[in-house]
């Protein structure tokens, strides 16, 4: 691997971030819809939990999972997707023939979907927090950051996988990301903690939001503690052990779905 | 052909293509698997957050959590269902088209891919009652003449749903990609405005009184009644079954009649400014 390889493909990780971050805020109405429509489920949950005479650290709870649900449905929508999004529309077959890595495409749109969606996420939480005026006592800041940010490289590094996963699925990318949305929320715990779910919780483990939203709750809230599901030291674990393999899986797919596109044909093909 | 054979005619057509488009992309058990999950696992998450701070005990509030939520469900799905049609028959499958300059009116259309959700949604709540019934210990506590009550309500409030279908729908024509974000957010809306999860005396003020505006609360606190003895929204909970459904029934007169003239509307300005064919979604 040389010198200007190595460039080439910072460029085009540059390159491929750029739109996630700039062109993405140009879309007024995707910045607002991005903030409103986790806010409203925000309001929805939070207010029933109210109702319920449930502890101020459940309303927070459901105001970090709402503010969290923006990176799953980032990771489903922009990143998942996108391979077949950009097959459709004819990049595919470019990104392919240029002369960089197609990890870097996919690690260029993860790093700008992080940034964009950060921003959202935040405007959720800020929201969420002064509706119903959220206390917040913050543990360790240091682990509360390592959680934060584990969690983000494992989720992305999920989402760089099954964008090869999709792509080999052909057609039904829309619909998948519509089946993996509501029901990782059940099972993540994104609006309660997923203690809960008892045995369910270990299975679910194997998606980052779940453990990682765990470990922010318990570094967050008074209460976090007394629900958290694992200690925060082996959350941490699991999530540097998520993010090894997802990112090795997903240079595994990468080129396994390149070869059987190539193989097959398929790299051109429109609406299958 | 008579005028009621026509409109049956076209409203098969419209519904047999909306079923082929929400289910013929895969086989049919992965399509009923797709088509439950999401609202079952909405129905969960609720059913967790409650018994999570009831601390497992059952209170008179589960089963009307539980009917509310089953009740949204139609409300998310057929109103989504009729507005997306518009953005996805014109942005994705470019028929929009094809449908106007047919001779199916776009009100018999839109009806009859709504009501292709309306039937997948029905096996969703129905499913997620049963659920509750069976393993939560759901009871029924009906008023007398439910069985008479129940499938009118049922009807009158079902047809609330398509007329707020159409607005939203016409609101579609005049917009561009922005629909989908709209038509998601209206869902959201109703949600918290129509008492579906929580009573909506809970919020405020002025936002605790516009629920009873909208046919749905009406629709959804009647439902509890007729099923449980008694709905959760302070306005309605001396309010006679009878009275319900007059006033669900004049609410739907009055939103037809203003819907139905903004639909006619929209259309009219969507063909002066080009809009039937405008693609913005790539």
């Amino acid at each position: 691997m040389n010198k200007e390889y190595i460039i080439r493909n910072l460029k085009a990780i540059l390159g491929r971030a750029y739109p996630r971050v700039i062109a993405a805020n140009r879309e007024y109405s995707w910045i607002i819809a991005d903030i409103i429509l986790p806010l409203l489920s925000v309001i929805a949950y939070g207010t029933l939990y109210k109702f319920l005479g449930a502890s101020k650290d459940f309303l927070g709870f459901a105001v970090l999972g709402g503010a969290m649900s923006a990176f799953w449905l980032n990771v489903l929508w922009d990143m998942a997707s996108q391979l077949y999004w950009e097959k459709m529309s004819g990049n595919l077959q470019l990104y392919i023939l240029s002369p960089i890595s197609l990890v870097s495409i996919l690690l260029g749109m993860s790093i700008g979907g992080m940034l964009a969606t950060s921003l959202r996420a935040a405007a959720t939480l800020i929201v969420g927090t002064l509706i119903f005026k959220l206390d917040f006592s913050l543990i360790n800041i240091t682990q509360l950051l390592l959680v934060f940010f584990l969690t983000l490289a494992a989720l992305y590094g999920l989402g760089m996988m099954l964008a090869s996963l999709y792509l080999i699925w052909g057609r039904e990318a829309w619909h998948l990301s519509e089946f993996f949305q509501e029901p990782v929320y059940l099972v993540s715990g994104m609006y309660f903690p997923v203690k809960f779910l008892g045995k369910v919780g270990f299975f679910s483990s194997l998606i980052p939001l779940t453990v990682g939203l765990d470990g922010l709750r318990q570094l967050l809230f008074k209460e976090g503690a007394t629900f958290g599901f694992l200690s925060v030291n082996i959350e941490i674990l699991i999530l540097i052990i998520l993010t090894v393999i997802y990112a090795l899986l997903a240079i595994y797919y990468l080129k396994k779905m390149e070869y059987l596109a190539r193989k097959e044909g398929k790299l051109t093909i429109r609406w299958e | 052909m008579g005028i009621i054979k026509k409109f049956l005619n076209d409203f098969k057509s419209s519904f047999y293509l909306g079923w082929k488009i929400e289910s013929n992309w895969t086989d049919p058990l992965l399509f009923l698997i797709y088509s439950l999950a999401k609202p079952l696992s909405s129905a969960f998450i609720l059913i967790f957050m409650y018994m999570i701070i009831s601390q497992g005990q059952m209170n008179e509030m589960l089963p009307h959590l539980i009917i509310g939520n089953a009740l949204h469900l139609y409300t998310a799905n057929v109103l989504f269902g009729m507005a997306w049609t518009v953005i996805d028959d014109r942005e994705f499958y470019e028929t929009l088209k094809y449908v106007y300059i047919s001779p199916v009116s776009m009100f018999q259309f839109l009806a009859g891919r709504g009501f292709a959700k309306y039937l997948i949604t029905t096996i969703s709540s129905f499913i997620i009652i049963i659920f509750g019934f069976i393993f939560l210990n759901v009871r029924f506590t009906p008023i007398a003449s439910w069985y008479i009550y129940f499938p009118i309500f049922l009807f009158v409030g079902s047809i609330s749903l398509f007329i707020i279908g159409y607005f939203f729908a016409g609101i579609n024509f005049l917009i561009s990609r922005q629909g989908s974000f709209l038509t998601q957010s209206a869902a959201g809306v109703f949600l918290l405005l129509t008492g579906a999860i929580f009573p909506i005396d809970t919020f405020p003020g002025f936002l605790g009184k516009v629920g009873i505006y909208i046919p749905q609360t009406i629709w959804i606190d009647g439902m509890r009644k007729i099923l449980l003895g008694d709905g959760w929204n302070s306005f309605f909970i001396n309010m006679s079954i009878n009275r319900m459904l007059s006033m669900l029934i004049i609410e739907n007169i009055i939103y037809f009649i203003i819907i139905f003239l903004f639909f006619n509307f929209s259309l009219k300005i969507a063909r002066q400014r080009g809009l039937i064919d405008q693609r913005t979604m790539g």
